[in-house]
């Protein structure tokens, strides 16, 4: 396994142009090591783009890439040995059996953990001698996660892993993640729009939107530092808020504003506070409440 | 380099095929036993073979990568494995192409099978030399059909690649129906060139083969899966 101040993922100015139209604005990624790191955005932020790349499925129009230390198209076999990949749409060859793509995989990959895989297989109850082709959409998704963790990957990549899941299969899986993949020191690389249940688990996250990466940070860090200020005034309330250092938005709720703070909270909250009869209260936000201002914000600025 | 584990499924995934040419083979043999009783001559110039196996090479060889890589999604599957883009255009191209030998030398299997019953007019080496030249010139056509499917498949504009491609494929079936309407080879034709000068027709299929391996094994190890 990687140590944590290696770098698992580095991608630097990643660009990406299909038919002319530019997906990836230069991509800049760092995952360290033994991570778990998610990727949040919304729908055709380039998220998917970006994995894919990582991968080598997708050629980058420009950039660089390394994983694990390599580089990323230069060695992209070597890379994929190491590497797990859950993608967002899992096919498999449909009349196949289940435990022939098993099989298939086993005999591809340099190392192939049958048990791991057999243990998975039992937790999700997934039929092996079964047909592909029989299985529900959840199962497709639970199959994908089996053969992604199958060979001991030292990076693994998840494309949207919760996709069909009922919420236990989904604690189940998160569970999985945690103790089994996480606590082994590999890196998790998702990508969601799961932001509930990946807060639980993730230790940095990434917003994209419109094919960049406009932040990426720590949850801890995230969680401390973005905050919300309910502010009532007996006086009039100040003007030109939005142009104070640390305020990101200021949204009127009746007679009380309710200010959102980046990085600065405490100079906000006291700059508050001296105004006539100011009456501040703190609040928290979720990772959720924090990705929609970032990725709203991101996606009204283009 | 070919891929192992590959190649297996690939052979499983086109085991109709060879139950196909096999049926084809009982059938065909059954028929000319219980057709005939006479001793007759077994003229290999009047099966055509080849004919069929240009139309199959064409169709299948455009289909073949297109079906991988779009409707079953299976190129992405593999390639997110640890195998490279070359293993798996040299075992895609290999597991296509050695049916489509197969069926070119089943005038030889005819003949080998019924001696007993009827005389081949050519010498039984003249006869598989032919089935190889054809068998060449079989895939240099199936070679043609992959590069038509896959400048269809990642043609930036979908609609102006498709069309081009079923445009190329038109002409190309047309142009084969027109050789193949007559029982005999048209003078000329890689046909005719299999059957009366095999080993010149099988030296000039390696030169289209070659460049037509390289532009499709070029394409899939620059295309976006």
């Amino acid at each position: 396994m990687m140590a944590d101040s290696e770098k698992a993922v580095l991608v630097q100015g990643l660009t990406k142009v299909f038919g002319g139209q530019e997906v990836l604005k230069g991509v800049n990624l760092e995952v360290p090591g033994g991570s778990v790191f998610a990727l949040f955005g919304p729908n055709g932020a380039g998220k998917t783009t970006t994995l894919k790349i990582i991968l080598n499925l997708l050629q980058p129009t420009g950039g660089k890439i390394e994983v694990l230390g390599m580089d990323g198209v230069a060695r992209s076999q070597e890379i994929r040995s190491k590497v797990g990949y859950q993608p967002e749409t899992p096919n498999f060859y449909y009349r196949a059996r289940v435990e022939n793509i098993f099989s298939l995989c086993r005999s591809l990959y340099p190392r192939w953990n049958q048990a791991r895989v057999d243990r998975y297989c039992d937790i999700f109850d997934l039929p092996v001698r079964g047909r592909v082709s029989d299985l529900s959409k959840g199962k497709m998704t639970l199959l994908g996660m089996a053969l992604a963790v199958g060979p001991d990957p030292e990076l693994l990549l998840l494309d949207e892993p919760f996709t069909g899941l009922d919420p236990l299969r989904r604690r189940q899986l998160l569970q999985l993640l945690v103790e089994e993949m996480a606590g082994e020191g590999r890196t998790i690389l998702v990508s969601s729009h799961q932001i509930q249940d990946m807060e639980r688990i993730a230790d940095r996250v990434a917003f994209m939107v419109r094919g960049r990466v406009i932040l990426s940070r720590t949850v801890d860090e995230l969680l401390r530092d973005e905050k919300k200020i309910r502010a009532a005034f007996s006086g009039p309330a100040p003007e030109g808020m939005e142009g104070w250092p640390g305020v990101r938005r200021v949204e009127r709720e009746g007679s009380r504003l309710l200010v959102t703070v980046s990085g600065q909270v405490e100079e906000v909250a006291g700059r508050l506070s001296g105004y006539d009869g100011a009456a501040c209260e703190g609040i928290d936000q979720t990772l959720e409440d924090i990705f929609i201002n970032y990725a709203g914000e991101g996606l009204i600025n283009g | 380099m070919v891929n192992g584990p590959l190649m297996k499924l690939m052979f499983k995934r086109f085991a109709w095929i060879y139950w196909f040419i096999l049926a084809f083979w009982l059938v065909g043999w059954g028929g000319i036993i219980l057709g005939t009783t006479a001793d007759v001559s077994f003229n290999i110039e009047k099966h055509p073979f080849f004919s069929i196996g240009l139309f199959i090479a064409l169709i299948w060889g455009a289909g073949i990568f297109t079906r991988e890589f779009r409707q079953g999604g299976m190129m992405e599957f593999v390639m997110a494995r640890p195998v490279s883009r070359g293993e798996f255009y040299n075992t895609v191209l290999l597991s296509a192409a050695i049916p489509m030998m197969s069926l070119m030398f089943m005038p030889v299997l005819y003949t080998i099978t019924l001696y007993p019953w009827y005389h081949y007019t050519l010498p039984l080496d003249r006869q598989l030399l032919m089935c190889l030249a054809a068998g060449a010139w079989v895939v240099v056509i199936l070679l043609l059909g992959i590069n038509i499917g896959l400048f269809a498949a990642v043609h930036s504009r979908g609609r102006y690649g498709r069309a081009v491609s079923a445009f190329i494929l038109a002409v190309l079936v047309a142009v084969f129906m027109n050789i193949s309407v007559g029982v005999q080879p048209v003078p000329g034709s890689t046909d005719w060139m299999s059957l009366q000068h095999p080993l010149p027709a099988l030296a000039a299929a390696l030169l289209p083969a070659a460049l037509l391996y390289y532009l499709g094994r070029r394409r899939v190890e620059r295309m976006d899966i």
